[in-house]
This record gives structure tokens, C-alpha cells and sequence, in this order.
């Protein structure tokens, strides 16, 4: 039997003999050793700094910018004492009194410092957490004044409406106010001034606007433009020359409602009326409406509409 | 296309990138969400290249971004350096710098940074705006400390998404670096489908003048380089 010895587990290994008790010696250095290929390294002197915040700053913005409306002097916001705190809103008597363009541009204004307003208000609530309500105290004061227009051009329309129904169901009426118009009219000596009556006549009683080419022609219309031909004819003393000394026919009142209004131009026009009667050139009574339209179009309307008629 | 995994995840040296064709150029991408940026040499992110070299000590605050969605990757700024030696240095900065801040010298960036209540880094939902602030620092000293200075008429140029970010531009680069010029993306076309577009025009571009600038310096070595002003005119 074999002898028994006691000892640690690797005292085996430590006393046997092996081949490879001596450590082999280094590898010959190789020839084709590939150089390392990252040769550069990040600085040695870098230091961290303080973050750098975006700026607006490097932003430029025009002086028209449309957004600049909703500031009042290109301020970030008012102080509260530059507010109009004292004043109040225009009354509805005082509304009354102002033509129409003046409401019209007030209404805008007053549009504009509501967005203003509205725009510091809700930075007084939620930037400076402030609950002070001075601009929205303001903005009510405009709100109150636009409520206030609104309620006075409602009042004229209705009144218009109402007038105009009342005026159009009696005949007698209507004929005894265009004939207190029609001396009015020609008593006035002051040309500009008649003529800007005749312009708010025509479009109450025949509807007729200023702008012509926006005009529905129809037959009320051509009546008005009838009306308006022969009272300038009578302004000018200008009927006397053509034969029974009234406009009857459509392209001939025309005619001379797109005239001028002095002296001169409408009598150059009552000679191409003349013209036209001595060439038996007239606008039949079923064919006035189509012709006036083609009048109309011609002379306002745009210039793709006119064209394909010229061929 | 930002994210790219399938490309090889390693350090591209100033021969690779020649020989491969692309610009000496440093990109930033940003995460819309997050704020956070990353750095790479190619105008991709390369996911895994990103975690290992720029999140070292990912933590609850400065988590590794997630790159699924590469909609809400945007490219920050593109600086373009007169070389690929520089450009990598500018690189290699870069990640330095970024380990330097999370991981060698933390308490003192942790002390810049915007705090909110209860000290934590400001956030709002997964936002926190300190990341890209720190990267537009960290992108200035880069550039300052890679040797850009010491050399004559060498120019840089940084492509930036708007003219916002940079900060201000007297009082943080034109007067420390007036070699660098600052410029802006267009925006018109700026969205995820057509930013692969822009970066490779600004690759073209970056090639053709630093191919433009070397041809000239041949022939003429005292010709005035350009100014430093700030531009924002629009080069694509």
C-alpha cells in the first residue's frame, strides 16, 4: 500500500516537476507593428464653465412687425399709472352724433387696446402672479364703448329699415319727397354740395350706390338712372337742345349719368346723344337691363370680364 | 436619418474620415424632449458609440437617452473646422468635457446648473434646458482649446438651428473666438425628413471650401481670410 502523507492540496503541484517550471522568455520583437492610429488626445487644459444661456439678443425684429399692435409703445407691459383709469366710455347720446366712418375707426381702435390690454392682463396673472385687476378693469371700459357702437349702428339700421318700409308702401309719399328734393336740388347753387345730396338721395330712394360696378341692375335701377339723367340735364339747363327735352331711353341716361357733374361735360354728352338719335340708335325698353349691365361691365368692370366681348 | 445602428460604433480618425469623404465637422444633435445633446463625428448618431462615450454616470436626472424616436433628435449646431485634425480635437474636447462635468469635477457643474425647490436640476416634465447650455459651453471652450487660435488665418464655421441658442454672441464668442464664424440653418426645409439633406449640403459645402482655401493659400498665403462677424445669412 502506498504511504500516506498529510499536506495542503496544491503541495502536490508546488514539488512535482514539470517542463515548465521556468518561465519561457519574451517574444522577438515584431518588424510590422502597426502604429497606433488615434494620435490625437483631447486637451489637458480644459475646464468646465458656467452653461451659456440662449439670448434674443442676436434676434432682430422690424420696427412693422404686425405683432408690434399688440404693444402699447413697444412696451413689455404699462405701468398701471400710465393707464387711463379715470375716464369712462363714450355714451350711447354722444355715439349718436358720429357718422359712420368715425364708428368704424373707433370700433378698430378700441379693438386694438382690448388686444393690448388682454395681452397684460394675462401677464399680470400668470408672469407676475399679480391679482390686481387694473387692466381688466380698462378693458371693460373699452368693451362697454364697442358694445355701444354696436347698439347705435344697430339703432340706425333699424331706423333705415323702418323708414324705408314706410316710405316705399305710400306712393304719394314717396313722389311728394322727390319732389321736394328735386327743387331743392336745383335751387342749391353750390354744385359739390348738391351733388352730394343727389348721391345719398339716389341710394335711399332708387338704391343706386356710389360704387357702381357693385349695383344690382334691375329695374328699379334703371328707373333711378333715368331720374338722375334727366335731373342733371335740368341742373345744367342742358335739355332744352334735345327733342321733347327728356331722357327716355336707358344707354342714352347712361350716358349721361356717367358724366361728369359740371356744365361742359354734360354737354358734350347731350351732343353724342344727339348722335345717337340722328343714327336711330336706341336701347329697347325689354333689352334696357341686359344693355345697362353691359355698360356696367365695360366701364368698371375688370378687364378678363371685358375681353372675351371684344372678340 | 439621425440614428443610424447598423454603422460601426468606433472613434473615426482624420484618415478614415478623409478617405471616406466626409467634412472636417463636428455635429450636435439635441433631443427635443429632453434637452439633452450628443456629439458625433458623422452626421448620424451612432446609439451605442453615443452611451458609452457621453452618458458615463447615467443617473435619474442625466438618464442615457432613449434614440427610438428619431423625429425628437434635431441637429444642434454643425461646426465645421479648417481641419480633420482640428475637427477631431474639437471632438475629443467634447467628450472630455462632457466626463469632466458627469463624472471627474460633478459637484462643480452641479453648482452652475439651475436648481429648483428642492435642489434638483431645473426641469419641467422630462425637460431640462441645462443640458443644451452646458453643450454650448462646452462646444466654445472645445474650439477655444483645440489649437484653432494659435494658428494664422485658420477659420471655423457654426452652422447653428437659430440664432437663439448660441447665446450672445459679443459677449460669449466673438470676443474670445473671432475666427469662428456663426451662421444659421435655413429653416424652410428644416424638418426630420430633410435634415439628412442639409447635413450632407453642409458636408459638400465644407469640402468644397476647405478644398477652395487650400488651393488658395497655395497660391497666395497673404490673402485676407474672412471676417468674424456674425452672419445670418443662409448657406444651403
Amino acid at each position: 500500500m502506498f504511504a500516506t502523507k498529510r499536506g495542503f492540496h496544491t503541495s502536490c503541484i508546488n514539488t512535482a516537476r514539470t517542463h515548465f517550471t521556468k518561465p519561457k522568455s519574451k517574444p522577438a520583437p515584431r518588424a510590422n507593428v502597426r502604429a497606433p492610429t488615434i494620435t490625437t488626445h483631447h486637451s489637458n487644459d480644459l475646464k468646465i464653465t458656467a452653461p451659456i444661456p440662449p439670448s434674443v439678443s442676436n434676434l432682430s425684429c422690424s420696427d412693422d412687425h404686425p405683432l408690434w399692435q399688440f404693444f402699447s409703445d413697444k412696451k413689455f407691459i404699462r405701468n398701471m399709472d400710465d393707464l387711463d383709469n379715470t375716464s369712462r366710455p363714450w355714451t350711447i347720446a354722444e355715439l349718436r352724433r358720429k357718422s359712420f366712418n368715425d364708428l368704424h375707426s373707433l370700433w378698430y381702435t378700441c379693438l386694438k387696446e382690448r388686444n393690448i390690454l388682454a395681452r397684460e392682463n394675462h401677464l399680470m396673472k400668470n408672469y407676475f402672479e399679480n391679482d390686481r385687476d387694473t387692466y381688466s378693469d380698462a378693458s371693460e371700459n373699452v368693451r362697454t364703448t364697442m358694445w355701444r357702437i354696436r347698439h347705435v349702428l344697430s339703432e340706425r339700421q333699424w331706423s333705415f329699415d323702418i323708414a324705408s318700409a314706410e316710405f316705399f308702401k305710400d306712393n304719394t309719399a314717396k313722389a311728394a319727397f322727390i319732389k321736394d328734393f328735386e327743387t331743392e336740388f336745383l335751387s342749391n347753387e353750390d354744385i359739390d354740395g348738391s351733388f352730394e345730396m343727389l348721391k345719398r338721395f339716389q341710394y335711399a330712394v332708387f338704391g343706386i350706390s356710389e360704387y357702381i360696378d357693385e349695383n344690382k341692375v334691375d329695374r328699379l335701377f334703371v328707373d333711378g338712372l333715368k331720374y338722375i339723367a334727366n335731373l342733371k340735364l335740368k341742373k345744367f339747363n342742358a335739355g332744352q337742345e334735345l327733342e321733347g327735352g327728356e331722357i327716355t331711353d336707358a344707354g342714352e341716361a347712361f350716358a349721361i349719368f356717367a358724366a361728369e357733374n359740371n356744365e361742359q361735360a354734360v354737354k358734350e354728352v347731350v351732343e353724342v346723344v344727339k348722335n345717337l338719335r340722328s343714327e336711330n340708335k336706341s336701347v329697347s325698353r325689354y333689352d334696357e337691363l341686359e344693355t345697362v349691365q353691359a355698360y356696367i361691365d365695360q366701364l368698371y368692370g375688370t378687364p378678363a370680364e371685358t375681353e372675351p366681348k371684344k372678340q | 436619418m439621425s440614428i443610424s445602428r447598423n454603422s460601426s460604433s468606433r472613434f473615426r480618425t482624420a484618415k478614415w474620415l478623409s478617405k471616406a469623404g466626409f467634412a472636417p465637422q463636428v455635429f450636435l444633435f439635441r433631443n427635443l424632449e429632453s434637452g439633452q445633446v450628443c456629439y458625433s463625428q458623422l452626421p448620424t448618431i451612432n446609439p451605442a458609440l453615443v452611451s458609452r462615450l457621453q452618458f458615463k454616470q447615467p443617473n435619474w436626472q442625466n438618464r442615457v437617452p432613449s434614440f427610438n424616436r428619431r423625429d425628437i433628435w434635431k441637429i444642434m449646431c454643425v461646426v465645421t473646422m479648417p481641419s480633420y485634425d482640428l475637427s477631431i480635437k474639437v471632438f475629443q474636447n467634447l467628450n472630455r468635457l462632457r466626463y469632466l462635468r458627469d463624472v471627474v469635477q460633478k459637484k462643480t457643474a452641479n453648482e452652475y446648473r439651475k436648481k429648483n425647490e428642492w435642489g434638483q436640476i431645473w426641469y419641467s416634465g422630462n425637460f431640462r434646458p441645462t443640458y443644451s447650455q452646458e453643450a454650448v459651453a462646452d462646444l466654445r471652450e472645445s474650439i477655444l482649446k483645440s489649437g484653432l487660435v494659435e494658428q494664422k488665418d485658420a477659420t471655423s464655421t457654426v452652422h447653428w438651428e437659430d440664432e437663439w441658442r448660441m447665446g450672445d454672441v459679443n459677449k460669449y464668442w466673438t470676443s474670445v473666438l473671432p475666427q469662428v464664424k456663426h451662421e444659421v440653418i435655413n429653416k424652410q426645409r428644416n424638418c426630420s425628413r430633410e435634415e439628412s439633406v442639409i447635413l450632407k449640403q453642409l458636408g459638400d459645402w465644407a469640402l468644397n471650401s476647405m478644398k477652395k482655401s487650400s488651393t488658395n493659400s497655395n497660391s497666395d498665403n497673404n490673402k485676407d481670410g474672412n471676417t468674424s462677424n456674425y452672419a445670418t445669412t443662409n448657406s444651403n
